[in-house]
């Protein structure tokens, strides 16, 4: 009996400090710092912005999980405020507008959202900055790049050398626009340019909406011609609204959010060790396949 | 005896106790309560880390640590069987001693005082004890070593010096083949041919 009662004591001892341990830890998985009593929500956007899971994708920011860490910041009534960390050099120009809306949508709910700028944030990573309230910048930040691109290939010579003869079936004129194995129209070209156009026009839009008060028309339109520009010189061009780096961001953040004293800062989306595990163990993505092949007809910020 | 009996008589009566699991040999139960104890330790350090928070191990991957730690509590499974095996070996050699199976019982039991470790370290970390966190593993750590004596003369019928002996015969080989690697590299790189 008395073997019994000791055991069962040393037993019971194990399961509380198992169960405290448990807990404990799940805060530290997510990503959490700090001892305060209110939140701000980071949210990663690294790597070349694209559609989909970074299932299909080697690397690279997920518009799907980027925005799926908006909702949640959305959602969650202990974040505050939210810092967009970016270290992108854009993507395709869908996903940067999705995640652009999203956090349109969380700005709309009342919780103010920073970027944080890294190496570098141009073009669609510029876009989804514009979403934001206030945008910190490095002095040496990479930044700008305004503008939209497609690119094609013609390997029509390619694979006449290697014998590959290609046969389109297809419903109408257009279909094939784009195809690797001809030289493209003077009319289809027409046809993609007034489709960059109307890109362009957007991005625009999207900067003149986000930076609204901060640059003069006129000086955007002579800037955004697909240049870079620096931190710094993005600061004197009212590109960006201070210099810093993340730390400052988040504390421009809590400013915003009205947080006195320590918040807790919480990763939204980081990456989970076994799909980063699995993304290098995977060989080439479908993306990458594609564009090797020539088929890099997205069009990109 | 049951398992209550046996984890009762590790702690409390651990010669009796390592002496009947040398001739029972319950091999399945031993490594069950071997890997329970160290994915059990596993878990508290999760709750130890949080609680000493460092930004750079936040800013690893989630699940990082916990691949790493079950990294750990594998190779500590493979070393718990060279051990036995070893051991063993060195004792048929030296004592003409053999008893591998009941070794790797007897270790696999030995190492039930270690579970007590991270957790009173957690405690004392919870209550604000920082010394006592520091001196508390240390004391499991050295009840184990203890055990794992007691346990080699018990398995392998032994004197306790005999225990002794062979328990840091390991220890002392590698550190024997290190000086030995030292001088041996020291040797090369003084000879007159390595000057250009």
């Amino acid at each position: 009996m008395q073997k019994k009662i000791v055991v069962g004591v040393f037993v019971i001892f194990l399961v509380v400090m198992g169960s405290l341990a448990v807990l404990k830890s799940q805060k530290m998985e997510s990503g959490a710092a700090g001892s305060g009593t209110a939140t701000i929500g980071v949210i990663e956007v690294n790597g070349t912005i694209g559609g989909g899971s970074t299932w299909m994708a080697d690397s690279g920011a997920s518009s799907s999980e980027v925005m799926e860490a908006i909702r949640t910041a959305r959602k969650r009534k202990d974040i505050k405020a939210v810092v967009l960390r970016v270290d992108s050099p854009g993507g395709s120009s869908g996903a940067s507008q999705e995640i652009g809306i999203e956090l349109d949508r969380l700005r709309d709910s009342g919780k103010p959202v920073v970027t944080s700028m890294g190496d570098i944030c141009a073009s669609g990573g510029y876009w989804i900055a514009c979403s934001t309230d206030r945008i910190v910048a490095n002095g040496s930040t990479i930044t700008g790049s305004i503008g939209v691109i497609m690119q094609l290939s013609n390997l029509e010579g390619l694979y006449e050398k290697l014998g590959i003869r290609n046969s389109n079936i297809k419903s109408g004129e257009h279909k094939d626009i784009g195809s690797t194995d001809r030289e493209i129209t003077s009319e289809e070209k027409q046809m993609l340019q007034q489709m960059i156009d109307d890109s362009y026009q957007q991005f625009l839009d999207q900067v003149k909406k986000g930076r609204k008060g901060k640059i003069e028309e006129e000086k955007l339109l002579a800037i955004a011609d697909g240049r870079i520009f620096t931190g710094r010189q993005a600061l004197q061009l009212g590109l960006v609204d201070q210099l810093g780096n993340y730390y400052d961001a988040v504390k421009l953040a809590e400013t915003m959010a009205g947080i006195k004293g320590e918040s807790n800062i919480e990763v939204l989306n980081g990456t989970d060790i076994w799909k980063r595990f699995m993304l290098n163990m995977g060989s080439r993505s479908l993306l990458q396949d594609m564009e090797s092949l020539g088929m890099n007809y997205l069009s990109r910020y | 005896m049951t398992l209550t009996e046996v984890i009762y008589g590790i702690l409390f009566q651990p010669a009796a106790t390592l002496s009947y699991l040398s001739r029972e040999k319950p091999l399945k139960q031993g490594l069950i309560v071997y890997l329970i104890i160290a994915l059990f330790n596993v878990l508290i350090s999760q709750g130890i880390e949080a609680l000493n928070f460092m930004e750079s191990l936040a800013n690893l991957p989630p699940n990082f640590i916990w691949l790493v730690s079950s990294i750990g509590v594998i190779a500590s499974i493979i070393m718990l069987f060279f051990m036995a095996g070893f051991l063993s070996l060195i004792s048929e050699i030296i004592y003409g001693q053999a008893n591998g199976k009941g070794l790797l019982v007897c270790l696999s039991f030995a190492y039930l005082p270690s579970v007590l470790g991270a957790p009173l370290e957690y405690a004392a970390l919870l209550i604000g004890m920082q010394s006592a966190a520091a001196v508390l593993p240390v004391f499991t750590l050295v009840w184990v070593l203890v055990l794992q004596v007691i346990a080699l003369r018990e398995a392998l019928s032994l004197r306790s010096s005999q225990a002794v002996l062979l328990f840091i015969l390991p220890l002392l080989i590698l550190l024997a083949l290190t000086i030995a690697v030292i001088v041996a590299v020291v040797s090369i790189f003084s000879l007159p041919f390595t000057q250009f």
